[in-house]
């Protein structure tokens, strides 16, 4: 077996409010391993953004209780300082978000968005700053990537700013993509365009990335090894084809089940009342 | 049932014009369930506010049962075409209960008589699946799925005989989605309406609609029947979008047209 760059081990996750502890991850156990392509798949609730938002540092309010450990490199990264993690974010790890749009900051243009993410690798000057995101620009089939670095946030198609997003995400060439629903806000042609663009630039560097998706569509174009999330509890893992072709868990089965194919005229429907479908609760619950 | 003759809208962008519709004309017979696809800026979303008489039309003519309809519409001809949102989070008064919010358009379409209000609103609810303990309940308090079936009763107190429905279930989990066009479908059924269905996902359109409308930037792209649309297209974007839909089975894969 090849040596794992990513490992969470017994990961779980509470937040504390009024009532007492409200309790999101349950023992998460995931690995990947250096360029391999893994999605973790769950429908809203299932704490799939917060295991990004814990392997970048991003959660440290007061009121959140973690435990467990999430090895990268071979360091337990979970309780790292702001300060330790700031030399990881965007150099080692980095993420794409759902809204391309909101996720670059209005009032700056790209390149200076550019910048501040060039100087995590070294001080490079601000003329040598652009015309290192030009050429990497022009890399994702930018045609005009000198116009794109002068224009602001909203002057940019969702489809253009997606593509400017991945390509600032991959820039510093990181060992691990973390993608946060990345095509769901974007039509489909396009949503097809920027997967691809994915594939291709961390093929190249080799690196690893965690897809976080409900879209099992998605999951199946892109992603090599797949896990299923369902309440904060892992449900099942395996290859895309184990998962896709003989679904172990009632879970996984009404997930594919429940999406509407493109080769019938009707729409599938499942009864709650089957023992399957029962079953799922009381698997989380116990 | 709804005739649209050459219809065209402007908006006009600081000095920009923007064509949202050109010249755009079709047919939309009782009982359809009348997809109408495209990518974002194709002119959807428009076209069903303009059906809903929220804009008004620069050319061409809109007739609702023979009638001709402009953005000014009297209480009788607005009960007749209902809306359903795709965000069912911003589309519910957060400060209003179900109740009060379903039983707004009973009184304001003088459905039912003030005393029979509850007894409506029970038997509305009752439609899209819901307990009649959810009456008194403010929306935070329910999940996406409940919010858009209290969406769906709210549209059908007024008794419509057409539902514009704008990406009802994008928002919504899969299996949520399921549930949800299932019930729609049933609504469907038994209140016999009429539906135009905006959506982009095109695996969706193929399961429900009976008619598609390809649209591509203002303009009719492709329209027929579904299974002649997405067996035989005949425009290359139709294709292009058919191709791109994110499919989970190898026989879905094979079904696509071939560029």
């Amino acid at each position: 077996m090849s040596k794992k760059l990513l490992k969470i081990e017994d990961l779980e996750l509470s937040f504390k409010m009024y009532e007492g502890l409200s309790y999101v991850l349950k023992k998460i156990n995931l690995e990947l391993s250096k360029g391999e392509k893994v999605a973790l798949v769950g429908e809203s609730g299932s704490g799939k953004s917060v295991t990004t938002k814990l392997i970048l540092g991003l959660l440290n309010q007061k009121n959140v209780r973690k435990k467990g450990q999430i090895i990268f490199n071979d360091k337990n990264i979970l309780n790292l300082s702001q300060k330790e993690f700031k030399k990881i974010r965007g150099n080692d790890i980095s993420i794409i978000f759902q809204d391309p749009i909101a996720a670059l900051n209005p009032v700056f243009k790209i390149k200076d968005q550019f910048y501040e993410v060039n100087l995590n690798k070294k001080k490079f000057t601000k003329k040598d700053s652009f015309m290192r995101a030009a050429e990497a620009l022009k890399k994702v089939s930018i045609r005009d990537p000198e116009r794109v670095l002068e224009s602001y946030p909203f002057q940019l198609s969702g489809g253009l700013a997606q593509r400017v997003i991945i390509t600032m995400a991959m820039i510093n060439m990181p060992q691990l993509l973390l993608a946060d629903e990345p095509s769901t806000a974007l039509d489909v042609t396009i949503q097809n365009q920027a997967l691809d663009l994915m594939h291709d630039l961390t093929k190249e560097t080799n690196t690893a990335v965690l897809l976080i998706t409900h879209n099992m569509g998605v999951v199946r174009k892109f992603a090599e090894k797949v896990y299923v999330i369902y309440r904060g509890v892992i449900v099942e893992e395996g290859t895309k084809d184990q998962i896709f072709s003989k679904p172990g868990h009632p879970y996984t089965k009404a997930l594919l089940s429940a999406i509407p194919k493109l080769n019938s005229d009707q729409l599938p429907r499942f009864d709650e009342n089957t023992p399957d479908y029962a079953s799922i609760e009381k698997y989380v619950h116990s | 049932m709804i005739k649209i003759k050459n219809i065209s809208k402007k908006f006009l962008v600081k000095k920009n014009i923007v064509q949202a519709l050109d010249n755009v004309s079709l047919e939309i017979e009782e009982n359809d369930c009348f997809a109408i696809v495209g990518e974002s800026g194709s002119g959807k979303t428009t076209l069903a506010n303009i059906l809903l008489g929220i804009y008004d039309y620069d050319n061409g003519e809109i007739f609702l049962e023979n009638k001709r309809i402009f953005s000014k519409r009297n209480l009788k001809m607005r009960k007749l075409i209902q809306f359903v949102q795709q965000n069912p989070m911003s589309t519910l008064n957060p400060k209003k209960t179900i109740f009060k919010t379903i039983a707004l358009p009973l009184k304001i379409h003088k459905i039912v008589s003030n005393d029979k209000i509850d007894e409506r609103v029970e038997e509305l609810l009752s439609y899209v699946g819901l307990d009649s303990e959810y009456i008194y309940r403010y929306p935070d308090t329910l999940s996406g799925g409940q919010k858009q079936r209290v969406a769906i009763a709210r549209a059908l107190a007024s008794e419509p005989k057409v539902l514009i429905l704008d990406e009802p279930t994008s928002a919504l989990d899969v299996i949520v989605q399921s549930k949800v066009l299932n019930l729609l479908l049933d609504i469907k059924e038994k209140l016999s309406l009429t539906y135009i269905f905006i959506t982009h996902d095109l695996s969706v359109v193929k399961n429900i609609a009976n008619k598609v409308l390809v649209m591509n930037k203002g303009k009719i792209d492709e329209f027929g029947q579904t299974q002649e649309v997405f067996s035989k297209p005949k425009s290359k974007y139709t294709k292009t979008l058919i191709r791109a839909i994110p499919t989970v089975t190898d026989k879905e894969d094979e079904i696509k047209p071939k560029l």
